[in-house]
């Protein structure tokens, strides 16, 4: 429709530059955001991660509220029961308010659970772990801990990185090649190693301060080791835009310095960042479950998705197969970040459609590395 | 190329430096000396063992020993003249503080085969299985065996190798028992840690031979092949698999690293006694020299593979420039 207008118009030999204007006003041309929705929406994995993973963050922001059971209550009595199906034991009164220090908030909502279900609480669908506590309790709760560290860590590695790349990209000259030099240095260090070995250190500190302090450390040790390759795209994307053509047209209109970083910076840099987002997320959570596994992140009675996997491995004897220990905890991580995964090329897809910006610098899968 | 190797050794020498230094003090500046979780000993006690491993020096002493500039040995400065140098410089890591009478290069020197051997065996594994796969799948692109491989190599990529080590050992030891449940010594110990270690990398490395192929498929000298009438398998192995090797080649430094990390996860999983699983373990019993003796020569370890990679990368592909 557009171009056809266009192409009557080019035989004319004066335009009215008040017809122009109209045109301008009336014709809006679909922006680069709403193309990509749409290019989004069309995709049907990204449909169905995208469904998922709103369901995900749903359980997992409603958990306190749900009638589970407690994920701390010990029953040490029994060995582990294998899932029931809802149909065969619905569930039953035996709720105990067990937990690890909660926060006013989740108590409130834990209050409201109480106040609504009393001592109901449901069966073991997914079937209880080694210490008889119960597993869908656990995932979930789990799974509070594990998505916060992903967005804490990753809220962290966005500010550095994109404040370290976007001044290193302004600044430009011999500023900027020693920022990145840096940068580089850095890159050819083993993080997950240095970062072990910088928990095994604050773990003497972080003794005398305390849970709350020791996870927020954790959250910005992993987001600082995460931040190398979101300076790098940054830094690229502002310097590809310092000259671009359009910023200098802007400039040449007199548009001010603050008008040009809002109105034509930000939003281009933006695609760039959540481009890179949707791979750094996942390989957040991976490097929270692989140090938790390793009994160097969450500490327990908290729950954290690597610590349910690390429970399933210590749960493998050859006696009795408590499958259902290993399995669900492994669903659950598997699942959730597969749908980041695919969420993530899709949004990739339709933000970069000629897939220019993350194939290069896309981090190797596996924690960390 | 020598010059490019001169460069990267230089930073090698800087950045380990960088990251003894940093370590160092920072270890020093942990309250709580390493003996502090053993049973209470006597205080004499504590003052001989401090005295053994030179913790009563003041810091910058201790650095210079661990560093070897001056070998400050047993005798305090310039004591013993037979030897100036000691310490890192002659790669020696010092005592570990909780394996007794051990050298953090006795337990290195114990442990490293190991660690490479099952590194190795997950390398291989991950790159016979990921270019076979992605052959396959580039084979007929959109037909079932396509869908498959992209199916299984997607959830490959999303499952952490210590959930997939997990249900490995389900299926593999008990359900059907093909392997041992851990530990070390035969054969048969490692296939399937090397199996569950390297899988997730195998995923992503049929991911990289399917894009190449596909790419190197529809170049002109593919169609001229097809045109001289070449079996399409020729075509495929022979001309399709020379140029979409290029990225899996230059993804095998990053996987290198990764499975060195995943090594920690799976070392523990399998019981295996290699270096990963004493650095799990130096780490949980703030047994800091050890630890950081593992960090330094890890960080030589991956500062080698980038550059081994950045070489090859440049032979196979002559219009690459070393830089850096």
């Amino acid at each position: 429709m557009i171009t056809d207008q266009r192409e009557m118009r080019s035989g004319e030999d004066r335009l009215d530059p008040a017809q122009v204007l109209a045109d301008a006003r009336r014709i809006r041309g679909a922006g680069h955001w709403r193309r990509a929705r749409a290019r989004l929406r069309e995709s049907r994995t990204a449909r169905w991660s995208q469904r998922f993973l709103a369901v995900a963050v749903l359980l997992s922001l409603l958990t306190p509220l749900l009638p589970l059971p407690s994920p701390t209550a010990l029953d040490l009595r029994a060995l582990p029961r294998p899932p029931v199906g809802p149909w065969v034991q619905i569930g039953g009164n035996g709720f105990r308010r067990e937990y690890w220090e909660l926060s006013a908030v989740d108590s409130a909502l834990v209050d409201v659970r109480e106040a609504l279900f009393g001592r109901w609480q449901t069966g073991p669908y997914l079937g209880t772990d080694s210490k008889g506590r119960d597993l869908l309790s656990r995932i979930l709760w789990g799974s509070r801990t594990s998505l916060l560290v992903a967005l804490a860590a990753t809220a962290c590695s966005l500010l550095i990185g994109v404040t370290y790349g976007a001044f290193a990209g302004l600044i430009g000259g011999r500023t900027d090649r020693l920022m990145m030099r840096l940068v580089d240095v850095l890159y050819s260090l083993p993080f997950v190693f240095l970062v072990i070995f910088v928990l095994a250190l604050l773990d003497a500190w972080l003794d005398e301060a305390g849970g709350a302090s020791r996870e927020l450390v954790f959250y910005a040790l992993v987001g600082a080791v995460t931040w190398l390759t979101m300076a790098r795209v940054v830094r690229g994307q502002v310097l590809a835009l310092k000259n671009a053509e359009f910023v200098q047209a802007a400039r040449a209109m007199g548009a001010s310095t603050s008008h040009i970083v809002f109105r034509h910076l930000v939003p281009n840099l933006l695609s760039v960042v959540i481009v890179y987002l949707t791979l750094t997320i996942p390989s957040i959570l991976l490097v929270e479950a692989f140090l938790s596994f390793l009994g160097l992140g969450i500490q327990p009675p908290r729950v954290s998705w690597g610590l349910l996997a690390a429970d399933g491995v210590e749960a493998i004897n050859p006696l009795h197969s408590f499958w259902w220990i290993v399995v669900w905890p492994a669903v659950a991580m598997g699942s959730t970040l597969l749908a980041l995964n695919l969420l993530g090329d899709g949004v990739r897809d339709a933000l970069d459609p000629r897939g220019r910006a993350a194939d290069t610098d896309r981090p190797a899968p596996g924690p960390g590395a | 190329m020598i010059a490019f190797l001169g460069r990267r050794l230089l930073w090698l020498l800087v950045t380990t430096w960088i990251v003894v230094t940093v370590s160092f003090f920072m270890m020093r500046a942990v309250p709580g000396g390493p003996f502090d979780q053993d049973r209470s000993v006597p205080a004499g006690v504590a003052r001989n063992l401090e005295a053994q491993y030179h913790l009563d020096w003041p810091a910058w002493r201790q650095y210079l020993q661990y560093l070897g500039p001056l070998n400050l040995d047993r005798h305090g400065l310039l004591g013993d003249r037979s030897r100036v140098f000691g310490g890192l410089l002659t790669g020696d890591l010092g005592p570990s503080f909780r394996y007794r009478d051990y050298g953090v290069n006795e337990i290195i020197a114990e442990s490293l085969p190991i660690s490479i051997l099952l590194g190795l065996a997950a390398l291989v594994w991950a790159v016979t299985l990921g270019t076979t796969a992605g052959a396959l799948s580039a084979w007929r692109p959109g037909r079932a065996l396509d869908v498959g491989v992209r199916l299984l190599v997607s959830v490959g990529i999303a499952l952490p190798n210590f959930a997939l080590a997990g249900i490995l050992i389900l299926v593999f030891v008990f359900a059907v028992p093909l392997a041992p449940v851990a530990g070390w010594g035969t054969l048969a110990h490692v296939w399937l840690p090397a199996v569950a270690l390297g899988s997730p990398f195998a995923a992503y490395v049929a991911r990289l031979t399917r894009t190449g192929l596909l790419e190197v498929l529809g170049q002109e000298y593919i169609q001229t092949a097809r045109a001289k009438g070449l079996p399409a398998r020729t075509i495929l192995l022979r001309h399709g698999m020379r140029g979409a090797l290029l990225p899996v080649v230059s993804y095998l430094g990053p996987a290198s690293a990764g499975i060195l990390t995943g090594s920690l996860v799976i070392e523990r999983i399998f019981a295996i006694p290699g270096t990963g699983s004493h650095f799990v373990n130096s780490a949980l019993n703030r047994d800091y020299t050890l630890a950081l003796g593992v960090a330094v020569l890890y960080t030589v370890l991956v500062f080698c593979l980038n550059t081994l990679v950045d070489l090859t990368y440049a032979v196979l592909d002559p219009r690459i420039e070393l830089e850096g």
